[in-house]
């Protein structure tokens, strides 16, 4: 126990101690441990963040719109303020270290890692990893890079030097603990989670291109060697040979007072079809604890049964305090692919509130017998409204000379966990969510959740094998939509359900903006949140925009979020969601936003880097703002 | 007729001038920088300018001159709704305007003889 206090100091001071530091810090994906995405910065309120300044912009030059040699870029990475810095992975696999104040660059490290999409179409990154020792000394202070080629990648936090004594030479090959079904590499795109002397690592890999994968796992790792302490996978023995993946592609969290790690575990591959891997692997999509030093399982919830969807756990979960009953209940909130919002215990995996067993429809593919119920989470209330499909959109409708109504009538949906088929099927939530990996941004103060979530509604086709082979003889990629699922009787083809012009077939809104209350379950608001944006024709506020990246709220009532289409930044009051403050940025904002104070000042820090798969429009920005007074100094 | 041809041009030329801003963004990311939209909008001042211009000049055969002068307005009611849904919303007023005037052009009275 004194032992593990020791340990885990380091953690307590820049983690889950947030709390416990003189100035708001943004040291992970998440802001902090607790992934609460929550800022103490006070100095932003409903009543000023009207007059945000945008203070500096920086260019890290790290950016493909794939029409050239490289493939496109997807910068969705959240600037990490640590050690009086600001540090930023690039998609290019760099490292850029600025100054906060100005935007000046310090000092920038290259991996030299290939830019190739070796398990994505687009070359990803999320970010990077902080992690000090508390001693002085070279080293002593690292930031750690994760590449597509499954390097991890440690340089000193003062002076981008690599630290020698961590893998080889300061960079660690985690490929050499890929050695089952190893098909493809363990892409690193989303940072470490840091605890203590730990790194606690996932991988993200081609779940939609292989029947058999490699098995997921995550790895604990010795942040100043590379040495592996333990490894923890998640598919069952008796079934490698069968299937893969059901790996930690996301950010993680972890309760160091408690000693676990919370991992959102995504679903077994292939994603659409599950013949062959028909014996249930219970800790596929789920949120598992695992304790800390061991990485044992300490308790799973599966929120998807013979996942069939690809709904992936999408977002580390954010642990909060409920009172309940004059009890304070350490908890955890899940939010899922499904619009669901699982509210447990994270002592114990038991959930605060009711969940109901609903039957679900039967799968009619070759070989596959879906899972005859699934777990519905009532309340909180869902978000994205999912059970029921929207109506088809009159405008698209007419603009298709009635496309869209017939596609209505000859493509199946059944509800919620219709499975995918022959037919096609009307896939909503599709495969992008109605929440993904920005997750939640939760007020600890008060329990309030706050989350953007996405309505939109996909087609997905399973194509037999013969008739896929043939597609791909005609050479179609994953980025038309198709995807091999190879070793299985089904190739897949997935698009949005849209028109000839590419307007969607279904009614807005087409994403909302949600505050919860956690401890009564009651939803407080839930209001169409950005503008969809195509050809560069705005749709109307009402409708809302799709979104990807996630929301900060800060101890003055602000929401900070980017994410939506229309390349905008936004300010919200906390209290109502209404929109306070925008600036227009290059491309969306497909990340999350940094909230730190640095020498007194509150600063927020959007990476504009958008994604091809919302806008085609791409960029290299990171954009500092902050509050100034009438002779321009910084508000304090 | 020629004044009100003067009255519409301006605003329309405003208007032109605006949309070669927010397409080509000279001066940075307009938000629609590039987007088929915003050349739409182009391509539709670009018209109305240029019917507008044809109209001022001396026209001896009024058929004719109300046909040109009903394709202007229908290019600039386009191009300032397009305007709207691209939240140029100062494009938009500037063709909004030029319509108006084409509308009192297009009103037989006010046609009569060119001025």
């Amino acid at each position: 126990m004194m032992l593990r206090s020791l340990l885990l100091l380091p953690a307590i001071l820049l983690g889950a101690g947030a709390a416990l530091a003189q100035q708001p810090s943004w040291t992970a994906f998440h802001g902090d441990l607790f992934s609460t995405k929550f800022s103490r910065a006070e100095t932003f309120t409903p009543e000023n963040v009207g007059g945000l300044e945008r203070v500096w912009e920086y260019r890290t030059g790290d950016v493909s719109d794939g029409s050239g040699e490289l493939p496109a870029t997807v910068w969705s990475a959240t600037p990490v303020y640590a050690n009086g810095t600001l540090y930023l992975g690039t998609p290019f696999y760099r490292v850029l270290a600025l100054d906060p104040a100005t935007g000046e660059e310090l000092w920038s490290y290259d991996s030299e890692s290939a830019l190739e999409p070796l398990t994505q179409p687009a070359l990803k990154n999320r970010g990077v990893a902080y992690w000090e020792s508390g001693r002085r000394g070279g080293c002593e202070k690292r930031i750690f890079l994760g590449t597509m080629d499954a390097e991890l990648h440690a340089v000193d936090a003062d002076t981008g030097e690599r630290c020698a004594a961590f893998g080889e030479g300061g960079v660690l090959n985690v490929n050499q603990w890929n050695q089952v079904n190893d098909v493809f590499p363990f892409s690193l795109l989303q940072p470490p989670m840091v605890v203590g002397d730990t790194l606690f690592l996932g991988w993200a890999g081609m779940d939609w291109q292989y029947s058999v994968a490699p098995p997921g796992n995550i790895l604990a790792i010795d942040a100043r060697s590379g040495e592996l302490i333990w490894e923890t996978g998640f598919v069952p023995e008796e079934m490698v040979s069968r299937t893969g993946t059901a790996n930690v592609w996301t950010a993680m969290s972890a309760d160091p007072d408690l000693g676990l790690v919370f991992a959102p575990v995504s679903s077994p591959s292939p994603n659409y079809w599950g013949g062959d891997r028909r014996d249930p692997i219970p800790l596929a999509t789920s949120v598992t604890a695992l304790d800390m030093e061991s990485g044992e399982v300490v308790w799973s919830f599966q929120h998807v049964r013979h996942d069939i969807w690809d709904y992936d756990t999408p977002s580390a979960p954010t642990l909060v305090d409920i009172e309940r009953e004059g009890e304070t209940i350490p908890a955890l909130v899940q939010a899922t692919k499904q619009g669901f919002l699982f509210v447990l215990d994270r002592r114990s995996g038991e959930p605060l509130f009711p969940i109901e067993e609903r039957d679900t429809p039967p799968s009619t593919a070759e070989g596959e017998v879906a899972a005859p119920s699934q777990p519905f989470a009532m309340t909180p209330s869902p978000v994205g409204a999912p059970l029921e499909l929207p109506d088809v959109w009159w405008l698209a409708d007419v603009v298709s000379l009635g496309q869209c109504s017939r596609d209505r009538e000859s493509y199946l949906y059944e509800g919620i966990f219709t499975p995918p088929s022959e037919q096609g099927t009307l896939f909503f939530p599709g495969t992008a969510g109605a929440t993904n990996w920005g997750g939640v941004a939760v007020d600890p103060r008060s329990a309030t959740l706050y989350v953007n979530a996405n309505r939109v509604v996909q087609i997905i086709r399973l194509i037999p094998r013969e008739e896929y082979d043939q597609l791909a003889a005609a050479e179609r990629g994953n980025e038309e939509g198709y995807s091999p699922q190879e070793g299985s009787p089904y190739g897949i083809h997935l698009t949005d359900w849209s028109n000839w012009a590419g307007m969607p077939c279904w009614e807005p809104p087409y994403g909302t903006f949600s505050a919860i209350d956690l401890t009564t379950g009651e939803t407080l608001y839930e209001t169409p949140f950005g503008r969809a944006q195509l050809e560069g024709f705005y749709g109307l506020e009402s409708w809302g925009s799709p979104t990807l990246g996630g929301p900060v709220v800060t101890a003055g009532g602000v929401v900070f979020i980017g994410a939506s289409m229309d390349s905008r930044v936004r300010a919200l009051d906390a209290r109502t969601g209404e929109e306070l403050w925008s600036d227009l940025v290059e491309a969306p904002a497909v990340s999350i936003p940094a909230v730190f104070t640095h020498d007194g000042v509150d600063y927020v820090v959007f990476a504009v880097g958008g994604n091809t798969i919302i806008k085609p429009e791409v960029s290299d920005q990171a954009i500092a703002y902050r509050l100034e007074r009438a002779d321009g100094s910084p508000a304090r | 007729m020629r004044i009100l041809c003067l009255l519409a041009f301006f605003p329309s030329l405003v208007g032109l001038v605006l949309a070669i801003l927010f397409y080509f963004a000279p001066f940075g990311n307009t938000g629609v920088d590039g987007t088929l939209g915003a050349l739409l909008a182009l391509v539709g001042a670009a018209a109305t300018t240029s019917g507008l211009a044809l109209a001022a000049l001396p026209w001896p055969r009024p058929p004719v001159l109300a046909v040109l002068l009903l394709a202007t307005a229908v290019a600039a009611t386009l191009a300032a709704i397009a305007g709207f849904f691209l939240m140029q919303y100062g494009f938009a007023i500037a063709m909004a305007v030029t319509v108006s005037v084409l509308a009192l052009m297009l009103v037989p009275s006010s046609r009569g003889r060119p001025a």
